[in-house]
């Protein structure tokens, strides 16, 4: 709604407070800070950060996605989710090693099966709660998590798994890019994830069930008065939630290597994503996710080069992604593209 | 005797442990227009919402002679009920067009397309900002677009809550008058709730005076006007 | 859910006592449920093997914590789910000081206490001013960072943190001549080990009732009443003039620094800290303590502990007894999660609050009738159940 006003002023300040003005200001800010690093380190490894950072921005993205569509829909987060998403990979994984599945039929399989785990969990276990009290929603996807972890860890064991890559991924399977490497890999999971959004803007924008998605969204009330069977609504969105999940899953597992917990250390990052872009803006929290691991791949590759900045150790990225998401909402809460008015009462 | 849209029949109604309709009799014709009068927090809203199956409800409730108490609002919409909430109830993030469609959402047949067409010739200000966020509309327009909403779903039977809370005067005449319009070229039978009194029982058939939770007075629209409890409570006589 | 919806199901039934409330056979009653408590809880430690006792001194630590927790989930309604980080700073705080710094443990407690109430309202602060499940979102994650904070090597963290490792506490807790005298632990029938155990269960016990007070007097306050009021209803609360975020904030920091004063007493009683003590996983196990305790009820503290520590005991064993399992530890998390979902549908208000509820079908204490503008001051249904339940 800002937006909307505040474009017709035009004033350079106004345009700064909107979520385009952040997002550039804070590019901005980053490069300035990076420019010591990026001379002294050459395009080259520039150019290589960049590329590092575009797959986990593509899974941050998918798996930010699956959590804005359960928050859109019933403002509620799913804490379940990134264990739905684990189980999910496992379960590829399993078809695909033990069956013989492949890949991508397994990828489907598993996404089907994780649709339906998903819109049973919301029928059986979160629809008998008044979505207003959030804590016995909170203890049961807290619970879920839980579970699918130890079932994980149960049938497959805690070690680390192998996981198949879905895409091509012999060390030679990459472009040169002005000396930096783009690996085959990185483009075939951008691809996926921008094929996903796409599919997801024709479902909800082009389809009846779609509209009904975006009418349970705004208004729950009127969605059931203008004869939208609620219920359904979000079973459905919580079987798209989970598959999408699957698919981030999946799509990460060839990096991290399967293990019960790969997924709940991702999550963070996704939370910092969707709350950087706005924890109810589909496109808010892609660009989040993209911001979120080009500066975690930076700070990082960086820190090493940068004098005084030698402690920045690769997990020191989940800290950042934390502090990121403490600064978003003491700034600007709502997050650079959120539009509900999520500020309290 | 024409044929009867709406019967209620000793309805009660409770928000958990608050009872708040107490044995409400009401009657609609087909094709009439009814008015609901009350005092703030007499149960109007109630009773609507009891039609829609949005609150508890006991007793009987007869839409086109299907009884509907316990059905499912999902299902109650589909027997053509539109009901446009207090407060218009509109979807602030959907486009005017998306809200249109939406209305529609229980139509299989392929007329939706000119239909919009139809309520954006009736209300031209919807086309204008056919693109627009609902949200940004103003309150005259969103409720412009909360009735064309309902009317998308080609009613049999339109429930209306207050409707003129918060228009200026010149609107709400404006607004009224397309009521007895619809009413007029389509045979929509409507149930209005209505503080504006005046204006609701110049297109209205008949009415019911609703107090604390019961019907203390009912009879047809000129009846009603001349009563002197009435004149003096919501005429401001 | 968690509302004091449990008062009007009881004026059905008849109990078979009643009593009033201020007369010699209420006052009764009440020394008698608090010697029911008392009794066993100092005779455990004389009659228990010197394991068991070390493990009731952890329930206490943890029960500290869990009341924690339940100042911010219970009582204020802000869902928290990263306490377990708190816990961990109060953890590390003492054992910094009494390696680094070579303090006395007691002396460490106020700064704990001090360190994780700042941590608290640094969280709370950006997380509270959004309503809705941000603040769940937020502790979650920092249940998942603090771990990893504890291994950064910048600025010395994980020099005086121990990294992966943790450390253990240089200088443990013995009692002195007096004290043995006083807790008749300077016998010839017991060994050391047993000796300590008792020493530690007995301060972990003193610092539980401490807290205890503590806390259900603040409930009993202004700012408590302010806080359970803004739970129920945050409009009201702020129309009849509670300061929203300062209340908020406060609760959430307070909750914080108890939550802290438990872990320095998990340090105490383990002699070590580590990272895997204060993880996602024990955030599960506390959370499932509170819950199954009851959240929002002050005797929750006595229980939760008990739970955390007895059912990582018996929850392997249990699975063990389902034949379709092979015999596997990672179940156990499985029963962890069952549990808060059990929790969620059945028991709502927890163990004491089912057990509250059976109560009043055998004595009901009714309030003093002249009295009634203090209870309505208390505001809520269940301000009134707690304090009325002391
Ligand atoms: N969700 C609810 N929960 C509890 N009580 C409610 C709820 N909604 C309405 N009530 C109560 O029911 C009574 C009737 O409310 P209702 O909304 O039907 O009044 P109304 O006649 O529409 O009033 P108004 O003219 O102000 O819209 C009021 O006393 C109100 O406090
Ligand atoms: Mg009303």
């Amino acid at each position: 709604m800002t937006a909307v006003t505040t474009k017709s002023r035009g004033s350079f300040l106004t345009w700064l407070k909107t979520g385009s003005g952040i997002l550039t200001a804070m590019m901005a800010v980053i490069v300035i800070a990076l420019i010591p690093a990026i001379i002294q380190g050459g395009l080259k490894l520039f150019l290589q950060r960049v590329f590092d950072s575009l797959n986990n921005g593509a899974v941050y993205a998918v798996t930010a996605i699956a959590l804005v569509i359960i928050f859109k829909a019933t403002t509620l987060i799913n804490f379940a989710g990134a264990n739905i998403a684990m189980f999910g990979a496992y379960v590829c994984w399993w078809l695909n090693t033990s069956y013989g599945f492949p890949i991508w039929i397994a990828v489907f399989v598993a996404m089907g099966t994780m649709a339906v785990l998903g819109s049973l969990i919301e029928r059986t276990l979160i629809r008998p709660f008044d979505v207003n009290d959030h804590l016995p929603v909170v203890l049961i996807t807290f619970g879920i998590a839980a579970i699918l972890e130890a079932f994980a860890g149960g049938f497959w064991g805690l070690e680390f798994h192998k996981f198949p890559s879905p895409f091509p991924s012999d060390p030679k399977d990459r472009f040169t890019i002005a000396g930096a490497f783009l690996r085959y890999e990185t483009i075939g999971t951008l691809f996926v994830m921008g094929l996903m959004i796409f599919g997801i803007y024709l479902l909800l924008n082009k389809t009846k069930v779609g509209l009904a998605f975006r009418a349970v969204s705004s208004n729950v009330e009127s969605a059931r008065l203008v004869g939208v069977r609620t219920g359904r609504t979000l079973q459905f969105g919580w079987a798209l939630a989970s598959a999408l999940g699957v698919l981030g899953a999946c799509l990460v597992a060839k990096q991290t290597n399967l293990e019960p917990a790969f997924m709940a250390k991702l999550v963070i990052f996704a939370f910092a994503a969707a709350t950087l872009g706005g924890l109810d803006s589909i496109g808010g929290s892609v660009i989040g996710a993209f911001i979120v691991a080009v500066v975690q791949s930076m700070l990082t590759g960086y820190g090493q080069e940068i004098p005084g900045l030698g402690w920045l150790k690769s997990n020191f990225a989940l800290v950042l992604a934390f502090v990121l998401i403490l600064v978003v909402l003491l700034f600007k809460p709502a997050g650079l593209y959120g539009t509900r008015r999520i500020e309290r009462v | 005797m024409s044929e009867l849209m709406l019967k209620l029949s000793g309805v009660n109604a409770r928000y958990g442990a608050i009872q708040v309709l107490r044995d409400v009799n009401l009657e609609v014709n087909k094709g009439e227009v009814v008015v609901v009068l009350g005092a703030n927090g007499a149960g109007k809203t109630t009773t609507l919402r009891a039609i829609c199956s949005m609150v508890t409800t006991t007793g009987s409730i007869q839409i086109a002679g299907t009884e509907v108490v316990g059905k499912d609002t999902a299902d109650i919409v589909r027997m053509q009920v539109a009901h446009v909430p207090q407060g218009r109830g509109t979807f602030p993030e959907l486009s005017v067009i998306d809200n249109l469609m939406v209305g529609a959402y229980t139509r299989k047949d392929k007329e939706v397309q000119a239909d919009i067409d139809r309520w954006m010739d009736a209300f031209p200000r919807l086309r204008e900002r056919r693109t627009q966020a609902a949200g940004s509309l103003s309150g005259g327009e969103q409720q412009m677009l909360a009735v064309a909403r309902a009317m998308m779903c080609r009613p049999q039977l339109l429930l209306l809550d207050e409707p003129s809370l918060g228009l200026a005067p010149l609107i709400i005449e404006d607004l009224f008058r397309r009521f007895g319009e619809i009413n007029r070229e389509t045979g929509t039978t409507m149930l209005v709730v209505e503080q504006n009194a005046n204006l609701a029982l110049e297109i209205a058939n008949r009415g019911y005076v609703l107090e604390a939770g019961e019907i203390v007075l009912q009879g047809s629209a000129d009846d009603l006007r001349t009563n002197e409890a009435v004149r003096e409570a919501y005429l401001g006589a | 859910m968690s509302g004091g919806s449990s008062s009007g199901g009881d004026a059905a039934i008849k109990p078979m006592f009643v009593l009033q409330e201020g007369t010699s056979q209420h006052r009764m009653y009440q020394a008698f449920g608090w010697l029911c408590l008392a009794i066993p809880m100092i005779l455990a430690p004389y009659m228990l093997p010197s394991f068991r006792v070390a493990q009731l001194a952890q329930c206490a630590g943890w029960g500290v914590a869990i009341l924690g927790m339940n100042i911010a989930i219970g009582w204020s309604g802000l869902l928290s789910l990263g306490h377990i980080a708190f816990c961990g700073m109060g953890a590390y705080t003492t054992t910094i000081l009494i390696n680094e710094n070579s303090w006395d443990f007691w002396m460490t407690l106020p700064v704990a206490f001090i360190v994780c109430f700042i941590a608290g309202a640094l969280v709370g602060l950006p997380a509270l001013k959004i309503k809705g499940l941000y603040l769940a979102l937020v502790t979650f994650a920092l249940a998942y960072t603090f771990p990893i904070l504890l291994k950064i090597e910048g600025g010395g963290i994980a020099r005086r943190t121990g990294g992966d490792n943790g450390r253990n506490l240089e200088e443990k807790l013995v009692p002195t001549e007096t004290i043995r005298k006083i807790l008749f632990i300077n016998g010839e029938g017991t060994d050391e080990s047993t000796r300590i155990a008792v020493y530690k269960y007995v301060v972990a016990v003193l610092v539980l009732l401490v807290c205890f007070l503590i806390v259900r007097n603040i409930l009993k306050s202004r700012g408590g009443r302010a806080m359970i009021a803004l739970r129920d209803n945050q409009i009201g609360a702020a129309v009849s003039g509670v300061p929203l975020n300062k209340t908020k904030v406060l609760a959430f920091a307070l909750s914080a620094a108890i939550a802290g004063i438990g872990g320095s007493l998990i340090a105490m009683v383990l002699d070590s800290v580590g990272p895997t003590v204060f993880d996602a996983n024990y955030a599960i196990i506390t959370l499932m303590g509170l819950v199954l305790a009851g959240v929002g009820t002050l005797h929750g503290a006595w229980l939760g502990g008990v739970f955390v520590v007895f059912l990582q005991d018996l929850a392997p064993r249990a699975v063990g007894l389902i034949p379709v399992f092979n015999v596997d530890v990672v179940y156990a998390r499985a029963i962890y999660g069952l549990m808060l979902v059990l929790v969620a549908f059945f028991m709502p208000g927890g163990v004491v609050s089912f057990g509250r509820k059976w109560r009043a079908r055998i004595i009901q204490v009714q309030p003093k009738a002249p009295d009634t503008s203090h209870l309505a001051r208390a505001g809520t249904g269940q301000a009134a159940a707690a304090t009325a339940a002391v």
